[in-house]
């Protein structure tokens, strides 16, 4: 392998990453410092974490254009974890979403994600000047449809969504025409009493209470509680390991999907910035080695990750500012997870392959 | 790849970064007003949820006769309760509570099913059954000990004592009176608490105890208390009256040592009174015309004025005529000449009048007021009335109205102004201040109530009129004696107003009477209301008092008259 190409990997993006990551862990260990039974998490996000970092040299290591040829197989392994799911899966909150491979339960659904930006880029590269050819554009949604229609039924409405908008921020790079961006929108909005009556009772009463949290107190109970958890923490927060809102158990799920309302609380306005400022580096970083990919293949992966660290980032933190409904999405590198973690840190290592092999090659 | 292709791509990569930087100004935006512009608005819900103020009651305090026996104290008992919302398995709970909280299943969830933070589910279960619920563990299930009030003795002094509500608010009598005293004054635990209202011990908190309640020492002898009631119910039955009343007194302070009304109620159970105007205790809340009794203090007064003597004499035409009115005796006879000793013994209405009429309306009312009638005792029970007295001036006020108040009709007096105006006769002519509570306990400072006497008329005068007193009990309410000993009293017969006059059918008959006539330990009311054997205080009333009386000098140790003289001779 040639030395050289190791110094065009993105030491930025990496140092912003494991501050990302170094902060998530720090606020689930505030998070769950008083919560009997929760105390290991932060241990064992630091774990996945170290996993998941020695995973992005790894990765990088590997030119990302070797997948392009396994891409089919990559579709069906995707299929295939999402499937296994229904036969082996274990229910967390009413939701069929991990599968025990090994000794962590690992969710196919986040790993679904990277593999289907394997997928897509390599459809979207192939049929690049086709791209707005209908069965073109069909074919690429179904590739993306099918195993969202999977994540969907588990029901993870959420996931699904995430991979509804990666398709769409990648045919879009890959040079979707805007218009066609305006009829989805239209066949989307047409759509809206067909997707009303077919999702499930749950996802249904989410909407509606972000619609109007007075319709049912107990389930806007903690966006109520994020409310005030951020909104009391101010400029400069509560302090580190003080906010008492976290601290005394008002606010729920604190550790994944409200840990940003743990950071408005404890960290303050100053915290949640510094937070909005590592993501954009990261973000920044990756929508950089898009613009320098030596290839389609490559930069469609980039604007993938990308795509789904900001599109979680914003409505996970919508949903704790109260601009979004609940959907469990959760914060990239900061909420508590292994497999969001680990598959983020993936992507990363992906995105680090395409960065050192980009196209200006420098002597 | 064509130049126009990647411009393309840069194009697009800056519309994604736009997007994307305008999502993060919009999530700032959010973040800038939620904590910034709108923060106290969330300081202030945060501080409601967790800086709460747990209310500690404090203990009520206990209630205890002169000797220290116990007559209202504290119990606990446990009320159960719910909080739903945390409570997984509506079912799993219903089933284990609804055979010892005796409640319905059904009912049980449904209430537990609610999505309500809180549901009382029983209240004041014995600590049984609340050690039993305690014991599992539930999580949802609060136990918690409250204190409700007990009587051990049941009715026993109910009137004196009066009762505590569930909300722990004393009602009547000393309990009434007395409530702030014996409720004491809240502590406050200010500190955090978690969703579940429990105060974190690391929190920041400020604890103020709550003052207990002070407890009361009365004057009440419980052994005196029970003889007294028991002799009253029989008195009642005996001579068929509705309703009756006895205080027993030590004339020479006042304190009460027993205070009894007919019919009663146990105030353990107060709740179970259908006709609340039971709780009214007859001795300070009610008033009557005392009739004849009041002679005594027409006597008082004209003697201590010096415009008689007990021989003074005075020819009983059986009638006499004040202010246009015409007053006769109760047997409408006249007794030709007499002394005023007769007046008392024969109960004369015609000597009486003349002597207050003798008097003069300014004198007369002045010695009434004296006496404290008109006036509350400030005795400390609750729901005192001060009777009623007309005096010159009033538009009511009518010039036959001195005759007629002279043998005690035309004025409302309380049975206790009546026996504590006779206990200056008793006393040395010092009126005392009546009081219940001999020692108000707080925590470890003890105060004793100091006995207040005032000077009603001359000592000359008292033990004159104690001896004409004597000399009714000697020669006319024979019923009330109880040989080897002296007893001064008098009785009265007081026909019961009604509107436009006086009904024909039913009385009032009293007796007050002190013993021993030289040295009084003791001053007995008796007060039976509508007898229907014997309209006569003679001979209702006075019978009453003698077998109270022969207890009393058994229960205080008071040997007959000679055995003691002998004794302060020696």
């Amino acid at each position: 392998m040639n030395r050289k190409i190791w110094r065009r990997f993105d030491f930025v993006l990496l140092a912003a990453t494991i501050l990302l990551i170094i902060f998530g862990v720090a606020m689930i260990y505030s998070a769950t410092i008083n919560t009997p039974g929760l105390e290991g998490l932060a241990t064992r996000q630091a774990i996945y974490a170290v996993g998941g970092l020695l995973l992005i040299p790894l990765l990088a290591a590997i030119d990302y254009r070797f997948y392009e040829h396994f891409t089919k197989l990559i579709y069906v392994i995707t299929l295939l974890l999402l499937g296994m799911v229904f036969i082996l899966g274990r229910t967390a909150f009413g939701a069929q979403r991990s599968v025990s491979l090994g000794l962590f339960p690992i969710q196919p659904s986040e790993l679904a994600k990277i593999l289907l930006i394997l997928v897509l880029a390599k459809f979207l590269a192939t049929y690049e000047e086709q791209i707005n050819r209908p069965h073109i554009l069909i074919l690429s949604f179904l590739l993306m449809a099918i195993p969202a229609l999977l994540i969907y039924m588990q029901p993870d409405l959420g996931t699904a969504l995430v991979l509804l908008v990666v398709w769409l921020a990648m045919t879009l790079m890959a040079g979707l025409h805007l218009r066609y961006l305006v009829l989805l929108g239209l066949a989307g909005g047409l759509s809206t009493p067909v997707f009303w009556l077919s999702i499930h009772d749950y996802m249904r009463r989410r909407l509606l209470i972000f619609l109007n949290p007075a319709l049912d107190p107990e389930a806007s109970y903690n966006i109520g509680q994020a409310l005030i958890s951020i909104g009391s923490g101010g400029i400069l927060g509560k302090e580190f390991a003080s906010g008492s809102q976290s601290q005394l158990h008002f606010l729920r799920v604190r550790h994944t999907d409200f840990i940003f309302s743990v950071i408005g609380e404890e960290m303050g306005l100053v915290g949640a910035l510094l937070l909005f400022a590592l993501l954009i580096i990261v973000l920044m970083r990756i929508i950089r080695v898009a613009q320098l990919a030596r290839d389609t293949y490559g930069r469609l992966i980039a604007c993938g990750v990308a795509t789904i660290i900001f599109f979680q980032s914003m409505v996970n933190i919508g949903m704790n500012l109260n601009l979004l409904p609940v959907t469990g999405i959760p914060l990239p590198f900061i909420s508590q997870g292994g497999s969001s973690l680990v598959t983020l840190l993936i992507g990363e290592g992906l995105v680090q392959s395409v960065i050192m092999r980009h196209r200006k090659i420098e002597f | 790849m064509s130049v126009e292709v990647e411009e393309k791509h840069r194009w697009r990569l800056f519309l994604l970064s736009a997007v994307m930087i305008g999502f993060v100004l919009v999530l700032i935006g959010q973040l800038v007003r939620w904590q910034i512009v709108e923060r106290e608005r969330f300081l202030a819900m945060a501080a409601a949820e967790h800086q709460g103020a747990r209310i500690v009651a404090p203990r009520r305090g206990t209630i205890v006769d002169r000797n220290g026996r116990p007559l209202a104290m504290n119990v606990v008992a446990y009320d159960v309760s719910a909080a739903p919302n945390l409570i997984a398995d509506p079912y799993q709970a219903a089933d284990r509570l609804w055979p010892v909280l005796n409640r319905p299943r059904d009912e049980l969830i449904s209430l537990l099913s609610q999505d309500v933070p809180y549901v009382p589910l029983a209240r004041s279960v014995p600590m049984s059954v609340g050690a039993t619920i305690g014991g599992w563990g539930l999580s949802g299930i609060t136990v918690e000990p409250s204190p409700h009030r007990f009587y051990p003795e049941g009715s026993l002094a109910a009137h004196a004592l009066g009762f505590v509500n569930a909300a722990g608010q004393g009602f009547y009598g000393v309990e009434g009176f007395y409530n702030d005293l014996l409720e004491g004054e809240e502590g406050v635990l200010h500190g955090e608490h978690d969703p579940w209202g429990e105060i974190i011990p690391i929190g920041e908190s400020q604890w103020q105890p709550p003052r207990e309640g002070r407890s009361l020492v009365l004057t009440l002898d419980r052994n005196i208390q029970f003889m007294v009631e028991q002799e009253l119910a029989a008195a009642i039955e005996r001579y068929q009256a509705q309703s009756g009343t006895v205080i027993v007194m030590d004339p020479n302070t006042g304190a009460i040592l027993a205070m009894a009304s007919y019919p009663t109620y146990n105030p353990n159970t107060y709740y179970q009174v259908e006709d609340e105007r039971l709780f009214t205790d007859p001795a300070v809340g009610d008033h009557y015309e005392p009739g004849s009794v009041f002679k005594v203090i027409t006597m008082a007064a004209a003697l201590d004025a010096g415009i008689i003597t007990p021989d003074t004499p005075f020819y009983d035409s059986g009638s006499i005529e004040v202010g246009g009115r015409v007053i006769q005796n109760w047997d409408r006879s006249g007794r030709g000449n007499v002394t005023m000793t007769d007046v008392l013994v024969f109960s004369l209405n015609t000597g009486a009048a003349h002597v207050s009429t003798s008097l003069g309306a300014e004198r007369f009312y002045a010695y009434v007021r004296r006496f404290g009638f008109g006036l509350k005792t400030e005795v400390e029970l609750a729901g005192e009335v001060p009777g009623v007295v007309r005096v010159p001036g009033d538009p009511e006020w009518h010039e036959s109205d001195l005759g007629t108040n002279a043998f005690g009709q035309g004025l409302a007096v309380t049975p206790l102004q009546m026996i504590t105006a006779v206990s200056a006769v008793a006393n040395h002519g010092l009126l005392p201040r009546p009081y219940i509570v001999a020692q108000i306990i707080d925590q470890e400072q003890v105060i004793s109530t100091r006995p207040y006497l005032q000077q009603a008329i001359s000592p000359e005068v008292a033990k004159e009129l104690t001896e004409m007193m004597v000399a009714v009990v000697e020669r006319s309410a024979k019923l009330a004696a109880v040989p080897g000993y002296r007893i001064a009293g008098k009785t009265g017969t007081a026909q019961m107003p009604i509107p436009g006059g006086y009904d024909p059918n039913s009385t009032i008959a009293s007796f007050v009477g002190f013993a021993p006539a030289d040295e009084p330990r003791f001053i007995v009311l008796v007060k039976i209301v509508k007898p229907t054997v014997s309209p006569w205080g003679t001979e209702v009333a006075a019978p009453v008092f003698k077998r109270i009386a022969e207890q009393l000098f058994l229960m205080m140790n008071i040997p007959p008259d000679n055995v003691r003289q002998q004794a302060m001779v020696e």
